[in-house]
């Protein structure tokens, strides 16, 4: 399953961005002690892509500087025709966002009465979640239910819920629904509800 | 969406940001654009210079307020008792747009002489809590058609029901109940009303209330009257909260629908046939082209195109389903849960209940990309986290950088991007995630000959996996749906009803239709030109339906297919074909205005706009004598209703009710509270608080820093500099009431607890005059809780989870509370 393990990016990296221009190599000029000093712009080197903003619906934007596979700015972009180059302090945020520490990078697992989380590979995170649904599923499924005296079919895996999400991409929504559904979760929603 | 739906055919934002500028006049209502949306601002100012008038109802004098040509203060959560006096104005004054409604409203349609309103009851009330809908209708001709009155002032008309319905919302009752000063009711009602087009703008300040539905049908009702539906600068703007929630809705991440808004299955459709009859021709085209995308070449006529595969819900009970899931797993109805990309633990309404319910758990599976409170809701302050048993298992979520996909804006926008760095560590995109677990799960049930696992082991899951994931354009490429004969993309969502049933599929049922077509990927369009100047941005993207950017757009013409207003011609008629910047929306694009399929406007069951909103079906006429064969027949299409329109659950009109918790007795009627609200399932945690221990009102919101929950925000330190803490805005005279200054901790406790926060004590807060008393109102921002690299008390311990009864929305922004004193 070569997918799953830590993958060779930088290929897929530059293919994305292929498009994408290199920056120039401006420099700023600051006055120091009566010498005019040049400094190379932070985005000096970097390649520009498209990103969309991640926080209200607007929908806004991004001007996404890269370098050495690292966000390193994010500014609003110019041909975006709602923010027209603006940006909200939140869209501005949307590097630190990425490129965050606070970030979760591996797979963990609080196990019952536990006080810490532990690291667990995803493959067995995802056999045990597998397994999981699969006990369930067999243990709290509807089949069918008497309706004024008629035995209908209805599917339900009663001991599941599932909630979530409106952070996620359209085509993960749409896979999200379609699993659910698939295993008979009947309980489910997300925050577009509250 | 609950409300826009019933009264047009479909909800959703009506036109998009850009096209604000149009506008002469904005109602600002239930949303703090400059504070929650602040890059939508930027088009309200651009109408304000232009000349546009600036309206801010709110009850707070909040950051748009500050730019507001007028600021009108509102009791939280009595908006339809002010809204309800604007109407009285129109109707009173016949302000309303007489050849608009005429044409594309029920005006005229005659209601059944047994529809009653009497002390805040609709006829059919049960008693219990929900309504018998019979006497919500419209008088029938032999054919099943409306009957339609000559004149507007038949008393029997929908007009004068309207009339007769608002008529005891005077100005001064509704300032009574409303705290809105009777000056500034009159001028918001004279702004609005006499500059056209004016657009309204909500969110959640109007939905999260027990009312909320009948308060976004008020908007309906105004704008229909108004004439301000379908034109450039019209409509109604509900500007909605996180990135992707137009998209997660529009692909039914909810318990009553499937993606594309059709309508769920349930127990009292047991067979196909039962279920197009129900939900007629249109919903079961949709449903069958969804079939086909699910189960490809195993969803056959004979099987009913794989019906049964999909769970049926309980036909008892409602839409909502968030509290119910808690109150449910309290109840020990689950044994796993998934939660993706949502914290419940900061956001459910009175959090002791979603606490207590995760840790009856055996297993939780969270993928997030921060640590947040619900990933690590056993390390809660007030747990022991060895009392918790709930594995959870933590999946790292790749970022929107970092991932191919598109995301619908809330003006319907179906955005691309590319993802443009690699996922930090090991985190990978949620739609991987569900294709690793999904993939196993078929694996395990390889062998099994139970007919309930056919729904897994036939599900169609054969993405192409690339080096970075599954490829993305080919879920798309689902989602938007083929011609099966042909095997080309489809060009439009009508395919689905022009083709034979299974001769298409759409894993949307043909709302994204025409976002990707063999002509390419318009997701990933990006040509901002605006060749009219009105906003439209046709090649910008992709906007569902079928790249319509304002909907009901039919409607900003006249009959003949006549711009009403030279300045805004979006769409016309010239004589030969529909031309215009914008992509007409409802009515046939292949037909003359003055035919039956050209003059359509709307899209719900009557296709007209519904002032008033009861149950209607439109049945087909010259229906065949023939016996359908059991279970699917084909032949049911030609006997099946065209469309149907069930109504909304607490009533065909608006009228004021009180929030469940309140200072004050109803003005209006004996009944206090909206009758249909559901009663209390966990009486341990969902207790109602009395005003003469809790006489204020406390009110929720958001902060421009800190998004939401705070699951991301509040681990990003610059929006943390920005907005290091959390506070409650109180009035000068509460806070000397209180006998705290700002910075001082407050005690604001209700039935359900209490939470302390600094207080700010400010003049944007001013005690409101209602029924003769004045009332204070607290306000609080939400998004806090115990990690995060900031951290603060959740104000959902203490709100309310009563809820509204159609759409499941809690009533976060009207609760009864105290403040007192904080001790530290």
């Amino acid at each position: 399953m070569p997918k799953l393990t830590r993958r060779s990016f930088m290929k897929f990296t530059a293919a994305s961005i292929a498009a994408a221009a290199l920056a120039d190599k401006k420099r700023v000029h600051a006055e120091k002690d009566d010498v005019d000093r040049a400094f190379p712009l932070m985005t000096a080197g970097a390649t520009t892509a498209y990103g969309l903003c991640h926080f209200c619906s607007v929908g806004c934007g991004i001007e996404v500087k890269i370098k050495d596979n690292k966000v390193i700015s994010t500014e609003g972009h110019p041909d975006h025709p709602i923010n027209e180059g603006a940006l909200c302090p939140k869209g501005r945020s949307m590097k630190e966002m990425t490129n965050s520490d606070e970030r979760v990078t591996h797979p963990l697992i609080r196990k019952p009465g536990s006080d810490k989380w532990e690291p667990i590979s995803w493959e067995d995170a995802f056999d045990k979640i597998a397994s999981k649904v699969k006990d369930v599923r067999e243990e709290t499924f509807t089949k069918t239910v008497d309706i004024d005296g008629e035995e209908v079919r209805v599917n339900r895996t009663e001991g599941i819920f599932s909630l979530g999400s409106a952070e996620i991409d359209n085509e993960e929504a749409y896979l999200y629904t379609k699993f659910n559904r698939a295993l008979g979760i009947h309980n489910f929603t997300h925050q577009a509800e509250i | 969406m609950a409300s826009l739906a019933p009264s047009f055919g479909s909800g959703a934002m009506t036109n998009n940001f850009n096209d604000m500028k149009n506008a002469n006049v904005i109602l600002i209502a239930g949303n703090n654009t400059a504070e929650c949306h602040p890059l939508a601002m930027r088009w309200v100012l651009k109408a304000q210079k232009n000349g546009a008038k600036i309206i801010v109802v709110d009850p707070r004098f909040n950051r748009t307020a500050k730019v507001a040509d007028i600021y009108a203060p509102v009791r939280p959560g009595t908006d339809i008792a002010y809204l309800s006096a604007i109407a009285k104005y129109i109707l009173d004054n016949k302000l309303y747009d007489e050849t608009y409604i005429r044409e594309n409203t029920n005006a005229l349609y005659k209601v059944n002489p047994d529809f009653k309103f009497q002390d805040g009851l609709f006829s059919g009330f049960d008693g219990e809590g929900s309504y018998n809908k019979d006497s919500w209708t419209y008088q029938l001709d032999s054919d099943g058609l409306p009957i339609q009155a000559d004149s507007l002032d038949d008393p029997d008309c929908v007009l004068m029901k309207l009339k007769g319905h608002f008529k005891d919302y005077t100005f001064k009752k509704a300032s009574e109940i409303t705290g809105m000063p009777v000056d500034k009711m009159k001028l918001v009602a004279e702004t609005f009303v006499n500059n056209r087009p004016g657009t309204i703008l909500y969110a959640l300040g109007m939905t999260q209330k027990s009312v909320g539905t009948q308060g976004i049908r008020m908007y309906a009702i105004i704008q229909l009257l108004l004439g301000n539906m379908g034109m450039p600068g019209g409509g109604i703007n509900a500007n909605r909260g996180e990135p992707n929630v137009q998209g997660s809705t529009d692909l039914a991440l909810m318990a009553h629908i499937l993606p594309g808004y059709i309508p769920i299955p349930t127990d009292a459709h047991p067979t196909l046939n039962d279920y197009i009859n129900t939900v007629g021709i249109s919903n079961g085209k949709k449903l069958i082209s969804l079939l086909k995308a699910w189960y490809g070449d195993k969803a056959t006529p004979e099987n009913e195109y794989g019906y049964h595969r999909i769970p049926k819900r309980d036909s008892g009970i409602s839409d909502a389903t968030y509290v119910p899931i808690f109150e449910k797993m309290n109840q020990d109805a689950y044994k796993m849960g998934f939660i993706f990309g949502q914290n419940p633990v900061v956001s459910t309404p009175t959090l002791d209940m979603a606490l207590a319910g995760l840790s009856k758990l055996e297993l939780l599976v969270v993928s997030e990309a921060f640590e947040t409170e619900t990933t690590s809701f056993w390390l809660h302050p007030d747990f022991n986290s060895k009392d918790i048993q709930t594995e959870v298992i933590l999946l790292p979520a790749a970022v929107a950088f970092e991932k191919d996909g598109t995301m619908t804006n809330s003006s319907r926008w179906i955005q691309g991007k590319k993802a443009v760095v690699a996922p930090k560590g090991e985190s990978m995109p949620d739609g991987d995630m569900i294709y690793e677990i999904m993939k196993r799960l078929k694996k395990s049930y390889a062998n099994s000959n139970d007919s309930k696992d056919k729904a897994i082991l036939e599900l169609t899951w054969d993405y192409p996996v690339l080096d970075h994931g599954i490829d993305i354009e080919s879920v798309l490429k689902e989602m938007n749906g083929y011609n099966l004969k042909t095997g080309k993309l489809l060009n439009s969502g009508s395919e689905i009803q022009s083709l034979k049933p299974g001769e298409s599929s759409s894993g949307v049922g043909g709302l994204y239709t025409g976002v990707i077509t063999e002509e390419g990927n318009h997701s990933l369009r990006r040509d901002n030109d605006d060749p009219s100047g009105l906003g439209v941005h046709p090649n910008w993207t992709f906007s569902w339906p079928d790249n319509t950017r304002v909907l009901w757009n039919r409607g900003s013409t006249d009959k003949n297919g006549k711009p009403r207003d030279k300045d805004r011609a979006i769409v016309s008629w010239n004589g030969n074909r529909w031309v215009g910047p914008d992509v007409l929306h409802i009515a046939a694009k292949d037909k003359a205005p003055n035919t039956p399929e050209g003059s359509k406007v709307f899209s719900n069951a009557e296709g007209k706009g519904a002032l008033f909103r009861g149950p209607f079906t439109m049945p087909q006429q010259n229906i065949p004598d023939v016996t359908l064969k059991s279970g699917y027949d084909p032949n049911v299409f030609k006997v099946a209703l065209i469309s149907n329109e069930g109504g909304i659950g607490d009533g065909p009109l608006p009228a004021h009710y009180e929030p469940l918790e309140s200072p004050v007795k109803n003005p209006m009627f004996s009944q206090q509270s909206n009758p249909t609200a559901a009663p209390v399932e966990l009486p341990e945690f969902q207790k109602y608080g009395k005003a003469k221990d809790y006489p204020y009102v406390l009110t929720t919101y958001m902060v421009t820093e800190q998004f939401l929950s705070g699951g991301v925000t509040r681990n990003t330190p610059q929006l943390n500099e920005l907005m290091p803490s959390n506070f409650a805005e109180i009035s000068k005279s509460l806070a000397k009431k209180a006998g705290v200054k700002s910075g001082d901790p407050v005690k604001i406790s209700t039935a359900r607890g209490d939470v302390t926060v600094s207080a700010m004590v400010t003049d944007r807060m001013q005690p409101l005059k209602v029924d003769g008393r004045e009332v204070e109102v607290v306000g609080v921002p939400w998004g806090w809780g115990f990690r995060g690299l900031v951290q603060g008390e959740s104000v959902n311990q203490v709100t309310n989870s009563g809820y509204e009864p159609n759409t499941g929305t809690p009533e976060y922004k009207a609760c009864a509370c105290n403040v007192t004193k904080g001790g530290k």
